[in-house]
């Protein structure tokens, strides 16, 4: 943002001054004199707030207590001698220091030098690492990504002790200058993944990145997709998990959302506990997840176009006690499933926005409206309410938001099709969804990867969990190496006996 | 965009053209659960439908648990009638009457009077078929008495008279017989005859006499049709004689023997198959070899025989060996002899074995059909006496 170099004045007047003029209405700046020594006077020039004030008095009474001897060398070349060991950058100009103290620096400036020095004394309020409430897991690590880059690059560091492990700074944004990590494991990741990942974000031209959101929709391939086409998480070890599969992870300075990039439909449809459980209920719980995400996009629009258009597809006794409780609703079936849909996408916002002393009072009256007494009052059917809970279950279970809520957007469109074609217009609606996830791509990955294209190779890991100790390739268009990810490719318990 | 827009909003304007013309709600159909067919005098069909009231369940809060006494169950049907010159012409008729679409598509019972029967029902074989909203697979029956009678009959057990004739059909007095069965045997028989199941009136089937004698099943045996004519019927026991020819005896049935006078035994089926062999010998005479091989368990045993003695179990298969084998020729008898129709399948068996002379005898099938003589052979085996081995009055003392 400062093109422009304005030099620092060695009177130290002159250059206050000349921050005043910067710094106005800035009234978090602080300016703090003070006497260096005898000889020299001295200016600490910060923001409150983004720096540790007690080490900084630290070194004010350490410089306080310095002398200068009058020899052959001014005072100021004495002070540059001792300073240089304990300031971690030098700088000249003002825009310099605007660079540095909105950072949480601290910069010292001397009278009759004009210089200023660095030290970085960053340290603000911030949240401490929690547990990831939007991913919560019942068996793996708590923590979660925190608001601060530095916790959060720490947090990657520690689960991949590698040098291996790069991670390249971006700043974005013309006002907000946020720093964007962009980490991935050399030799993994596919060089010309990475240059496209940083190829892309610098090209970012943008006032604010206040969140992630902003750079996914930046540098996602088709921007007018529902889907996500970038993984978004608050789990370390899941980002940890994408790195060591070959994929970049994207920090975000003041969010704790990370993004994985490239990703694939099936990977979406995985969470990190998968890989946690035994790997039998793991392939359980992914078939599950598999069904349910077709009842959360399918269910109600084939409701829909089965009691409009198919009454022959129903078994007769199902039929009549859906003919007996539909006798007294006054709206077609569309309408009801639109308007039940409506409500509970309604509820569910509700409930996330409310405080949560009123959240609990919004879904109880949720419950009762929704479940007891529309169809008492008779507006909705019963299966109708069966339906729309059904649905409303089948779109919490994907591990992701993001594809959740997708899906419940295009549950939408789907609904009307049937509606107004039947079956044939839910088929219309599914081979549209189809081709555009065939022709989806996430940073050069085909989205439905490894099923089309297929690579049969690779479908051990979306059919079923494999276990550990399967031999296991890396996946073969993130990763430049490619190889196995286990050497042996058998269980410890035959590698015993092989031993012995 | 501005072209895209255009695109959207040329296929959106499709959509709205067609409206939904066809959509048609739950509670715009009358749902039909049964249909029976009557000979009307001047030769006019009469068409009556069982069709279920939706009786709203939703006014009372919280309506999960239907209320499941009778009086309600009562309620839910209605029978609607009306007659026409023709199937095709009474349903019109009977549209006019009603406010709601007449829906076929789950009906799956089809009654016919016996007048009807006996008239001949394949004009109205013929709409079923063609009616694309009929299914083919919709057994059919026929009754003793009128057709608009049985309609109105509230089984107690089941919801309603279409799913108690469908169960029942798998018991062992009778047989699923549908539309596509019926079709099938008129293509491949030489003279169309079939069977179809008999069910009673409605005098006998109705509630209370059930009450009294619960054990008077719906059916009364098969009909026998000839050239969609009715021509005949077999009793339950006789048709018991049809099903061991035929392969159809169940594995459940249960087989009682007299031993002497007030002494019986009973077998409970495990396994039975029955195979046809036709042959034609030198002298050009067509004879049929029927072999009967059954297993069974003893469930009963009220006599004097002792099972746990080899010879006397030789004894009790021989009784029932001999009690199907007189089951069976008085069922072949009079099949043979007074409907001269064969309905147990005879001519497809002569026709893949011997299919010359069955392509000369073919023109006149009746009349060899008559002439066949069926030599029976039964192998019953008892293989398990059940958990008590020896008979109560016999039990020796400790």
């Amino acid at each position: 943002m400062n093109d422009h170099n304005t030099p620092l004045a060695s009177r130290i007047e002159e250059t206050q001054e000349m921050l005043e003029r910067f710094l106005n209405d800035c009234s978090d700046a602080s300016m703090y004199h003070f006497r260096i020594g005898e000889q020299l006077s001295g200016m600490f020039v910060f923001f409150s707030g983004l720096t540790h004030e007690d080490r900084m008095d630290e070194l004010r009474q350490e410089m306080a207590g310095w002398r200068f001897h009058p020899d052959n060398t001014t005072f100021q070349q004495q002070f540059q001698y001792k300073i240089t060991g304990l300031c971690s950058e030098e700088i000249s100009t003002l825009e310099e220091i605007i660079d540095h103290i909105t950072t949480g620096s601290v910069i010292l400036l001397v009278d009759g030098i004009d210089r200023g020095y660095a030290f970085s004394l960053a340290e603000w309020r911030k949240r401490a690492i929690e547990d990831p409430a939007a991913e919560s897991v019942i068996r793996g690590p708590r923590e979660g990504f925190t608001e601060s880059m530095i916790d959060n690059r720490a947090m990657l560091r520690r689960r991949l002790r590698s040098q291996k492990l790069k991670m390249k700074g971006i700043e974005v944004g013309r006002i907000t200058q946020s720093h964007i990590t962009i980490a991935y494991i050399e030799g993994l990741a596919a060089p010309e993944l990475v240059r496209e990942v940083e190829d892309r974000i610098a090209m970012i031209d943008i006032d604010g990145v206040l969140e992630s959101g902003t750079i996914e929709e930046y540098i996602e391939d088709q921007p007018y997709s529902p889907f996500p086409q970038l993984l978004s998480t608050e789990r370390p070890d899941a980002a940890a998990a994408g790195l060591l599969e070959g994929r970049v992870v994207i920090l975000t300075d003041n969010t704790p959302m990370a993004l994985i990039a490239p990703v694939s439909l099936f990977s979406l449809l995985q969470s990190p506990e998968d890989y946690y459980e035994r790997f039998l209920i793991a392939t359980a719980i992914r078939w599950l997840r598999y069904s349910f995400f077709f009842i959360a996009l399918l269910v109600p629009s084939g409701y829909v176009a089965l009691l409009t258009y198919h009454h022959e597809m129903i078994p007769s006794a199902l039929l009549l006690s859906i003919a007996k409780s539909r006798e007294a609703i006054p709206f077609p079936a569309l309408m009801e499933a639109f308007m039940m849909e409506t409500m509970f996408e309604a509820l569910r916002e509700a409930g996330v926005r409310l405080p949560k002393q009123v959240g609990a009072a919004v879904s109880i009256v949720g419950a009762l409206v929704i479940g007891q007494a529309a169809t008492s009052a008779g507006l909705v059917s019963s299966p109708m309410v069966m339906v729309v809970a059904i649905t409303g279950i089948a779109s919490f279970l994907l591990p992701h938001y993001s594809v959740g809520i997708s899906i419940r957007l295009l549950r939408f469109p789907m609904m009307f099709l049937a509606g107004i074609f039947g079956l044939l217009g839910l088929l219309m609606g599914i081979i549209g969804i189809t081709i555009h996830l065939c022709s989806l791509r996430s940073f050069g990955l085909p989205y439905l990867s490894p099923m089309a294209p297929m690579m049969v190779g690779e479908w051990t890991d979306v059919i079923m969990r494999p276990p550990a100790w399967l031999p296991r390739k890396r996946p073969r268009l993130t990763n430049s190496g490619g190889g196995l990810r286990n050497k042996s490719g058998m269980h410890v318990s035959k590698l015993h006996r092989k031993q012995e | 965009m501005r072209h895209l827009i255009r695109v959207i909003a040329a296929i959106a304007t499709v959509t709205l053209l067609t409206g939904c013309w066809d959509r048609i709600e739950v509670n715009d159909i009358a749902i039909i659960l049964g249909a029976g067919i009557d000979q009307e005098k001047n030769n006019r069909v009469k068409l009556s439908v069982e069709i279920f009231l939706p009786s709203p369940g939703g006014n009372e809060a919280g309506d999960g648990q239907e209320q499941m006494d009778s009086q309600n169950k009562n309620g839910n049907i209605l029978v609607s009638s009306a007659t026409g010159t023709s199937m095709a012409d009474a349903m019109s008729n009977l549209q006019e009457r009603l406010s709601r679409r007449l829906y076929w598509g789950h009906n799956n019972v089809y009654v016919f009077g016996k007048e009807r029967a006996e008239r001949g029902f394949n004009d109205d074989l013929d709409f079923f078929l063609r009616y694309v909203r009929a299914r083919e697979r919709t057994n059919i029956y026929v009754t003793q008495g009128r057709a608009i009678e049985v309609m109105g009959v509230i089984p107690r057990l089941d919801q309603n008279l279409m799913e108690a004739l469908t169960e029942l059909s798998k018991t062992e007095v009778s047989i699923d017989v549908d539309l596509k069965k019926v079709m099938e045997q008129i293509v491949e028989t030489p003279e169309q005859t079939y069977t179809v199941p008999y069910i009673l009136t409605s005098a006998v089937m109705s509630e209370k006499k059930h009450l009294r004698n619960a054990n008077v099943p719906y059916f009364k045996g098969l009909t026998i049709f000839k050239k969609g004519q009715m021509i005949g019927s077999l009793n339950n026991e006789l048709t018991h004689g049809y099903f061991w020819i035929t392969n159809q005896i169940k594995p459940s049935t249960i087989l009682t023997a007299t031993v002497a006078k007030e002494e019986t035994i009973a077998v409970h089926l495990t396994m039975s198959k029955s195979k046809l062999r036709p042959k034609i010998d030198g002298s050009g005479k067509w004879t049929m070899d029927l072999l009967i091989e059954c297993e069974g368990n003893l469930i009963q045993n009220a006599s004097q025989l002792d099972y746990s003695k080899p010879e006397q179990i030789m004894q009790m298969e021989v009784l029932f060996e001999q009690m199907i084998k007189d089951k069976v020729d008085k069922s072949l008898n009079m099949i043979q002899q007074k409907y001269k129709s064969d309905i147990v399948g005879y001519s497809k068996l002569f026709r893949r074995k011997y299919p010359k002379q069955w392509a000369i005898a073919k023109s006149s099938w009746s009349e060899t059909f008559q002439k066949i003589e069926t030599n029976t052979e039964v192998n019953i085996q008892i293989r398990r006496p059940g958990a008590l081995v020896k008979q109560i009055n016999n039990i020796p003392m400790e």
